[in-house]
Formats: structure tokens, C-alpha cells, sequence
């Protein structure tokens, strides 16, 4: 008898360590200003995080992959996107670039992008398009706010790119 | 090259608005083995090496001297003081490097005035000179000497800088933006320990997560031998069980006495694990403190430790539960013939 428990004894043990040791998370996108993560081109090529704060809609162009805390530098000096607002008309919007001294960026070589328009004010969702040199290549820029974009959206892409406070909403 | 970091860029980093302070410091130098750093003027006044603990040269600590007046004047930390004999007024020259056969700055004598209190942290196994000593050092050539004025030229290794807090002591939640901005430039970093230290136990987490296991194991086969001792205690025992209810004791006096004896064995079992498990802290905090300065206590009684006493009495009970009963039902007349 005492063998016997034991025995199980032993194995739930080593059961639950083994359990322990597999316990891990696969990587997720970490969006370093809480924005939403829309991939350019592909996931693996870059990002646009995007955050919209009242009237005032903030790009910055990261990494692909895992990445996405590291900053792509755009030789745009602005960017032009057509925005359309869920229920609304599309607006035409130009982003300047916002060099930042502590990242070293000076306009041309910048990874940080910002408008503000009246009519953003009070937007919840929207999409927009537009067009980014990005690593060389003029890619095409599409965001999906605040869900985020990701073409390559398939079952062997499960990872989030939302907006964190707004899933927290 | 004293280090990376521009000061001009250090400039920047303390004008944003969720810096409250910063202290720059260049590290590369030694002196007999422990690390020689040269600090900013208010490393000792303002610097918290713990939350509000700052550093003392009081007697009553057990520090010694004052701060540093003039650039060719040192402070020791508590541990290399001790250990490389360091008396106020002793002087020494600091080696170029931290590697044996690097250069020493033959020509530049630093004074010891202070000796810190020991602290507990790695502050105690490192000698500290001002920030302008290091680049006056005759030896480090007129490109370094010069940043001691220009400080368009001037480097350092690193700084520690003070951020913002929120409320019950959280950090400000626009760090994140003030990481990733200084870490997008090509030559600084910032490092949160906050962050980093959580990240490190999670790598190392398994290791504990493992020792946890094995100690629950033995505390499983603890149970289990304690049970079976009871047992095969009671068993040995039923004359003498019986003799004892003949003389007058009750069910519930032979209940009880199989779970005191239960649960006693339990407590010195737990006390007898207690003792060695300190000593074997008393042991690693030696060497611990001979690699790295941190100073762990062998005396420090944890939360754990405390609540470990009733605990190993709990369950020292419920063990001895099944053989109190079997006891407790024991028949006198039945067993007072039985041999063992």
C-alpha cells in the first residue's frame, strides 16, 4: 500500500514539474507607446504603431517580427494618408515627421509621425492608406485602427496587435 | 576613451521631464583587485542605495573620514577598505583597466579621506574618486584630459538617473516612451531594474520552481515515514496501549496521546531542519559576499520560517490522526495477552 502511494506519489510530483517546465508563452508584439501594431508590407518586414489621443494621430515605424520595440528611420519628411472614420467621408491627412532628440532623428531620417486634424476628434475607428519608404522600398501603409493590420492573418499568425488600452476598454 | 555616452547627450536625458536626477559615473579603472569608479559630486548626498538609504561615514555606522574635497582624493567602500588594509591617509595609484598587466597611473597619488559605511550592496567592494579625477589622470593623454573643461568632447561610462513616480511608489508610465526613445540612439541604453530583475528571475525561475519540487517531495516522504513510524509504533505498542487503559487511562487520554506524539515529532523535525537551513545560508552568505558584497543575514528570520512552526504542528496532527484513532479503538482485554 504504502509503496503504491508512493508511487503516485513520485509521479504527480514529477507531473507537475514537467508541467511547470513547459509553461512558457509564445512571443507576442509588444507595441512600446500602447498604440495598435499594423504590419507594412508583412509582419515579419515592419510595423506602424499608431495611437490616436484626441485630435492628434501619432505613427512611429518599428521592426518586424519580434522587433517591434526598435525603431525603422523613414527619409519621408511627411507622410499622406486617406483617412476614413467609421461612419464618415474619407479626409485626406499629412503626417510631419517628429524627430526625436534623445532617439538622434533629425527630419528625413525619422521613425515618428504625427497630425492633428479636427475631424479625428471623438474617432473611434477608422482605416487609412497611404504609402511609406520603408527599409528602401516605397511599401504600401495600411492602418486599421484600433484593431490593427495584419495580412498575413492565418492560423499560424496568432499573435495581437491590438491597441493594449483600448482591449482594456 | 572614458566611455559611450556623450555628456552632452547625458544633458538631454536630465532635461526630459520625467528625470529628476542623474549621476553620472565612469567606470574601467582598479586598484588591488576592486573596481575603481569615478562619481558624480552627488553620489554621496543624493544617491538612495536602497529606497531612502543613503550613504554614511558616521563612527556609529562604522564608516570613517568625509567626502572627497579636491580631485586627488578617494573613498573606499567598507568591503575593499577591509579588505585591502586601507587606513585614512594611505595613497595609491589606480590601474588603467581591470585586467592583471594593464597600465598603472604611475605618476598619479589618489588620497583615501573616507571610508563608507558598509552598506550590504556592491558599493562596498569598490574605491570611488571624483568625475574630473579621472580625466586629469596624467596618463589618459590630452583628448581625455581636455573633456575635464569641454564638455562638448566629454564622455562618460553611464549614469543613474532618478525617474518620476506615481503614486505607492510606481514608476511613471511615460518610462516606456523614455526607454524606447533612448534606446532607439546608437550609444546609450536605459536599463530599469525594475524590469530587469523580474525578467532574470523568470530565466533562473525553474531552478526554484525545481528546489520548491524536491522540497515538496520531501515533505511528501516526510509525511509518509512519519505515518508508517506511527504505525508500526502502534502496533509494537498495543500491550503496553492496553496495560495503560487497564490502569485507568480513557480512549480519549490514548487519542491524545498519540497525537501529541505525533505532532511533536512533527515541530522538532521542522526545528531541526530550521537550524541547519540557516547555517547552510551562514555558509553561501560567505562566499556570496566574498564574490559579490551583497550581504545576506543567517540570523534573518523569514515570514516563512515563523509560519513553518504551526504548520509542521498541523500537519503533524492530521498524520497522527488515522493512528490516534486506530489507538483509540483499541480493546484492552483483547490485546493486554498480545506479544509484539
Amino acid at each position: 500500500m504504502i509503496k503504491k502511494i508512493f508511487t503516485a506519489f513520485i509521479c504527480s510530483s514529477l507531473m507537475t514539474l514537467s508541467v511547470y517546465a513547459h509553461d512558457h508563452k509564445e512571443g507576442e508584439h509588444k507595441s512600446a507607446h500602447g498604440g495598435c501594431l499594423n504590419a507594412i508590407c508583412e509582419c515579419e518586414v515592419g510595423h506602424a504603431e499608431v495611437k490616436l489621443e484626441g485630435d492628434t494621430l501619432k505613427v512611429w515605424f518599428v521592426g518586424g517580427g519580434s522587433d517591434t520595440l526598435k525603431a525603422v528611420k523613414i527619409p519621408d519628411k511627411e507622410l499622406i494618408l486617406s483617412v476614413v472614420p467609421e461612419g464618415a467621408a474619407a479626409q485626406s491627412l499629412i503626417l510631419k515627421a517628429v524627430p526625436n532628440e534623445l532617439s538622434e532623428e533629425s527630419v528625413g531620417n525619422c521613425s515618428q509621425f504625427a497630425a492633428k486634424a479636427d475631424f479625428l476628434k471623438g474617432v473611434k475607428k477608422f482605416t487609412a492608406t497611404g504609402t511609406v519608404t520603408f527599409k528602401g522600398k516605397k511599401q504600401p501603409l495600411r492602418i486599421e485602427y484600433p484593431e490593427g493590420y495584419d495580412p498575413d492573418e492565418d492560423e499560424d499568425h496568432d499573435h495581437d496587435h491590438k491597441d493594449k488600452k483600448e482591449e482594456k476598454k | 576613451m572614458p566611455g559611450k555616452i556623450k555628456w552632452t547627450y547625458y544633458k538631454k536625458v536630465l532635461k526630459h521631464p520625467l528625470v529628476e536626477q542623474g549621476i553620472p559615473f565612469i567606470s574601467g579603472h582598479s586598484y588591488g583587485g576592486f573596481r575603481v569608479n569615478a562619481v558624480g559630486d552627488d553620489f554621496f548626498t543624493k544617491f538612495e542605495y536602497q529606497p531612502g538609504q543613503r550613504f554614511s561615514f558616521e563612527a556609529a555606522d562604522g564608516g570613517s573620514g568625509h567626502l572627497s574635497e579636491t580631485k586627488s582624493e578617494a573613498i573606499a567602500g567598507a568591503e575593499a577598505a577591509k579588505l585591502l588594509g586601507i587606513k585614512l591617509g594611505d595613497t595609491f595609484n589606480p590601474t588603467c583597466g581591470v585586467n592583471a598587466g594593464d597600465p598603472v597611473h604611475k605618476h598619479d597619488f589618489i588620497k583615501f579621506v573616507g571610508i563608507m559605511a558598509p552598506t550590504g550592496t556592491a558599493h562596498d567592494r569598490a574605491i570611488f574618486i571624483p568625475l574630473k579625477s579621472f580625466y586629469s589622470l596624467e596618463g589618459h593623454g590630452s583628448a581625455v584630459q581636455e573633456m575635464a573643461d569641454d564638455e562638448d568632447s566629454r564622455e562618460i561610462s553611464g549614469a543613474y538617473l532618478k525617474l518620476k513616480h506615481i503614486r505607492r511608489g510606481a514608476l511613471h508610465p511615460g518610462i516606456q516612451e523614455l526607454k524606447y526613445d533612448i534606446n532607439q540612439s546608437q550609444g546609450a541604453q536605459l536599463v530599469i531594474p525594475a524590469e530587469v530583475l523580474p525578467r532574470l528571475y523568470k530565466i533562473i525561475g525553474w531552478a526554484d520552481t525545481m528546489i520548491s519540487g524536491i522540497a515538496l517531495m520531501v515533505l511528501g516522504l516526510s509525511c509518509i515515514f512519519l505515518f508508517s513510524s506511527l504505525m508500526a509504533a502502534l502496533r509494537e505498542r498495543r500491550r503496553d496501549i492496553a496495560l495503560f487503559r487497564c490502569l485507568g487511562a480513557t480512549r480519549r487520554t490514548v487519542f491524545g496521546l498519540m497525537l501529541t506524539e505525533s505532532a511533536l515529532t512533527s515541530l522538532f523535525g521542522a526545528l531541526a531542519g530550521l537550524i541547519p537551513g540557516h547555517v547552510l545560508v551562514g555558509i553561501a552568505a560567505h562566499y556570496i559576499k566574498i564574490e559579490s558584497g551583497l550581504h545576506f543575514s543567517p540570523l534573518f528570520i523569514s515570514s516563512a520560517d515563523i509560519w513553518m512552526i504551526p504548520a509542521a504542528l498541523l500537519l503533524g496532527i492530521l498524520i497522527g490522526f488515522l493512528p490516534a484513532f486506530q489507538a483509540y479503538r483499541l480493546g484492552a482485554l483483547t490485546n493486554i495477552n498480545k506479544e509484539n
